[in-house]
């Protein structure tokens, strides 16, 4: 069979699987092994423990285990109340000054975390109920913390760069920097229409009386100082991590697993968690969500391994290099295939499996490999608030099932947009994304 | 029309020499227009490095151009063929292959159901940013990164510490500091750059400790399904990609030390003193424990430091 | 079952913590003592792989598998059930298929004698063992999952 029949025959097999509800991991691990069998014969099947093996056994790889349980000891420790607390206390005077300081916040716990959703969780189980007691609409409320969640794999560190560092062997430290700028770009962008969306339906905060909101301030000075001194330990040692990775003295596992040993230690040092109850939540918390993550990327890896076998990649990626076009109508094609990628497959996936084949395209039209990096990872944030694959919809759900998923979508929606222009400003403004790294490293 | 499926690590159309070695085959025998075709993927995009071996003995593979002592895991006769001071210079490289010692290394490569189809024998050295390495007391108190077990070994008994990563983040390893020193291939040197963080190079010359063998191999299956018309093109590429490459590795080791004289790095060589001296060492440290895991592990070592 | 996928589930995350362990080692020795790293690269790998995959039946039993659910959802109560048979089925499939794929390297790693190749050397069976007992047991809790689900 000819390579464009075989991979559409793939695409439509694994679409089918995917809607009637087969987990991803499993659905394109699956198509990959029927695939390989059809072409290769049944022999395949007796080797797939050792293509599944070589795919998950990667000491790069480890890296992605290491800073979710980073995130989660900070998430499952007390520290997001803290940090919310806090920031609630400085932005609370704006016009939608809550939705605004969750903004904040999750933008600092994408700091200390390198996943989506598990900043979605840590920061939308305090914000969201609080935001609905305080009169937000369900779906700005829902809204913010989908997108503002979705900085998490922007904002350093970030597993999907981690992913791209792999694939496509360019310098993990470098892309993490890359990502920075354009992290608090979009939280801008995110807070000012969150002010905008607010002044236009009269402000929706139902400011607790002045009065009240002064005593409060009073009151808890204090108290908020304290959860702010905190939450200062977990941030030094997450900044002192990622400067030894920026500086290249370690390598992004050595950094993931120092960094999650002292999330942990501190963790039981700071909020005196030594009890094993709070533990086992830290431990079960990142056990799910790297294992979900980590059986996505080894399936994503088999299925990339079955394209490439069946000579479809290849197929694919010479006539997108035959496209006699101009740099921006590629790059705009690029997107738009990434953004439809992306409603459909969690971030890891679409990385393992298209980055090594875009990334040539891209540098031969020469375009950066770490805009690109930025780029794609906006483009992937987009998939995270769109169905019908999109992991912080999913978290939004549990964490407050009875918001109907059309409040929840058309809430996300104006950040997508947010999202789009800032993809927009980073082709005018390639700097923003390159700039912080060459002044880093070198 | 007979497709063999060609997988290497290397990068694909950049001019890297064993990617050039596959690819030339797959026009040579394109050329003989014998109903066979060579389809090439560069760059790990189809088997990772470390699984072709496994690929290739099954027949998932047909062929491939690899480091041998990648597979040394499963044969551990293959250290050989990375071992520090077997090889000494491309002259008895060359008198190597055809030596007693090849045989024994191509019985278990046959054994496993494998067949070599061009020889290939690459050269590297050292580089430092600490102090020259030529004698072995000068790697002394030197963080270094050495390119397999054997060398590793060899250097932590002279007094190097050792950090073991890919030769893809030696840069940035010599950069912050973890890294004094490193020791990989003449190609692998001036890819990555390293003359911008080394101060001094050990280039190969006549006394060279490093070789690594990386010959094109071909699935014992895939070669027996061949006609013999297809068989006897197949080979005749071979031995063409096997010259090509005998010639090219010398130029590599010539680039080497142009590329690190222009950018101000000092390039020396090891003596033949130096050399005695490294392999009394190793005879005390890798070469004993290769002795010992390895059921005919001294007679091979014999066997090739027994060619002239 | 469902008490095995949880106990796998604990060793998975004791493989975790050696794995963070392991790592913190290498760095100790590496940067602060200047001393050789040996060991710690590979166990680490095989470590955190062995994590994920003998975690992987306790995250079915948890529903963290991440699927789309919006047809199924959308459908009544028969179709419903029929299309997560098919799904279920579809998927126990795909874990068969790896769970005979892994017991076969495991009895080829160990009947062969490999091992990894590097300085540290060791066989590799033991590495390759907890991704063929994970998929037995995630096989095991598909069939259990079908069985609460057909009820
Ligand atoms: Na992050
Ligand atoms: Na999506």
């Amino acid at each position: 069979m000819d390579p464009v029949t075989s991979g559409i025959l793939v695409l439509i097999a694994l679409v089918f699987l995917m809607a009637i509800g087969v987990p991803i991991a499993f659905a394109l691990g699956g198509i990959s092994v029927v695939a390989l069998v059809l072409n290769q014969g049944m022999a395949e099947l007796t080797y797939f423990g050792e293509t599944f093996f070589g795919s998950i056994a990667s000491f790069g790889f480890v890296a992605i285990p290491m800073f979710i349980l980073m995130g989660a000891a900070v998430a499952s420790s007390p520290t997001g109340r803290d940090l919310y607390r806090s920031l609630d206390l400085w932005m609370g005077r704006l016009p939608g000054g809550l939705a605004i300081s969750n903004i904040a916040a999750c933008s600092v716990f994408a700091a200390l975390s390198g996943s989506s959703p598990a900043t979605c969780a840590a920061i939308g189980k305090l914000g969201i109920p609080e935001m609905r007691k305080r009169g937000y609409p369900d779906g700005v409320a829902a809204g913010c913390i989908a997108a503002g969640g979705t900085l998490g794999i922007l904002i350093p560190p970030s597993v999907t760069m981690i992913v791209y560092g792999i694939s496509t062997e360019t310098s993990i430290g470098r892309l993490f920097i890359a990502g920075a700028l354009p992290g608090v770009m979009l939280a801008g962008l995110f807070m000012l229409w969150t002010l905008i969306a607010c002044k236009l339906a009269g402000g929706y905060d139902t400011p607790s009386p002045l009065m009240k909101v002064a005593t409060q301030v009073k009151e808890n000075v204090e108290g908020n100082l304290r959860a702010l001194m905190r939450v200062v330990p977990f941030l030094v040692v997450v900044i002192a991590i990622l400067f030894a990775l920026y500086g290249g003295v370690a390598t992004p596992s050595e950094a993931a697993g120092v960094g999650a040993f002292f999330c942990l230690a501190l963790a039981i040092i700071v909020y005196r968690m030594w009890q094993f109850k709070p533990l086992k939540t830290i431990m079960r918390d990142a056990l799910r969500e790297s294992v979900m993550i980590m059986l996505i990327i080894a399936a994503a890896e088999i299925f990339a391994f079955a394209l490439s076998s069946m000579y479809i990649t290849q197929t694919l990626a010479e006539s997108i290099a035959a496209l006699e076009v101009n740099r921006w109508v590629l790059m705009g094609a690029i997107n738009v295939f990434l953004l439809v990628a992306g409603f459909f497959l969690p971030p890891v996936a679409v990385i393992v499996m298209t980055a090594p084949i875009l990334l040539p395209i891209v540098v031969a039209a020469n375009f950066d490999p770490y805009w690109f990096a930025v780029i794609l990872t906006i483009n992937l944030e987009i998939g995270l608030i769109t169905p019908p694959v999109g992991l912080n919809l999913f978290i939004i759900k549990g964490i407050t099932p009875d918001i109907a998923l059309r409040d929840i979508l058309m809430g996300s929606l104006p950040y997508a947009l947010c999202m789009v222009l800032g993809i927009v400003i980073l082709c005018f403004f390639p700097q923003i994304a390159l700039w912080l790294p060459d002044v880093l490293m070198n | 029309e007979t497709v063999l499926r060609a997988s290497h690590q290397f990068p694909g159309g950049k001019g890297d020499v064993r990617d050039e070695m596959v690819q030339m085959m797959a026009e040579e025998v394109a050329k003989a227009d014998v109903d066979l075709k060579i389809q090439v993927y560069p760059g790990e995009s189809l088997f990772k490095a470390k699984e072709q071996w496994g690929a290739l003995v099954r027949g998932r593979l047909d062929m491939t151009a690899l480091p041998l002592d990648y597979a040394s895991g499963r044969h551990p006769e293959f250290s050989a063929t990375l071992m520090p001071g077997l090889v000494r210079s491309h002259e008895r490289a060359q008198r190597l292959n055809d030596s007693k010692f090849m045989d024994m290394i191509k019985k278990v490569i046959n054994d496993a159901g494998v067949k070599v189809l061009a020889d290939a024998w690459l050269a590297g050295g050292f580089a430092s940013d600490m102090r020259c390495i030529t004698a072995p007391e000068t790697v002394q108190g030197q963080a270094m990164r050495a390119a397999g077990p054997a060398f590793d070994e060899m250097l932590a008994e002279a007094g190097a510490s050792i950090a073991s990563m890919p030769s893809s983040e030696i840069y940035t390893a010599m950069q912050t500091g973890v890294l004094d020193g490193a020791n990989t291939s003449s190609g692998s040197f001036v890819s990555y750059r390293i003359y911008e963080q080394a101060t001094c190079l050990t280039a190969p010359g006549e006394n060279a400790l490093w070789f690594m063998y990386e010959p094109v191999l071909i699935s014992q299956r895939s070669w027996d399904r061949l006609s013999p018309e297809q068989q006897e093109a197949l080979e005749a590429a071979g031995q063409k990609a096997e010259e090509y490459f005998a010639g090219e590795a010398e130029n590599l080791d010539k680039k080497l030390v142009d590329v690190y004289k222009e950018n101000g790095v000092e390039v020396v060589q090891m003596s033949p003193e130096n050399y005695q001296a490294w392999l009394d060492i190793a005879k005390k440290s890798s070469y004993k424990t290769f002795a010992e895991n390895v059921p005919n592990g001294q007679a091979l070592i014999d066997a090739a430091l027994e060619v002239e | 079952m469902d008490a095995l996928s949880v106990v796998t589930g604990v060793v998975a995350g004791v493989l975790l913590c050696l794995g963070v362990l392991a790592v913190c080692h290498m760095v100790f020795m590496r940067y602060v003592l200047g001393e050789s790293t040996v060991w710690q690269t590979e166990f680490t790998t095989y470590a955190i792989a062995g994590a994920m995959l003998l975690g992987a039946p306790y995250v079915l039993l948890t529903g963290g598998h991440v699927a789309v659910t919006v047809l199924p959802d959308a459908l009544s109560e028969t179709p419903r059930k029929i299309m997560s048979l098919i799904a279920s089925l579809f998927g126990l499939a795909f874990c068969l298929a790896l769970t005979y794929g892994a017991w076969i390297y495991v009895h080829e790693a160990y009947t062969m004698d490999w091992s990894t190749g590097t300085v540290w050397n060791p066989p590799l069976w033991p590495a390759v063992v907890p991704m063929a007992v994970g998929s037995t047991l995630l096989s095991l809790q598909y069939v259990a999952e079908m069985i609460r689900g057909g009820r």
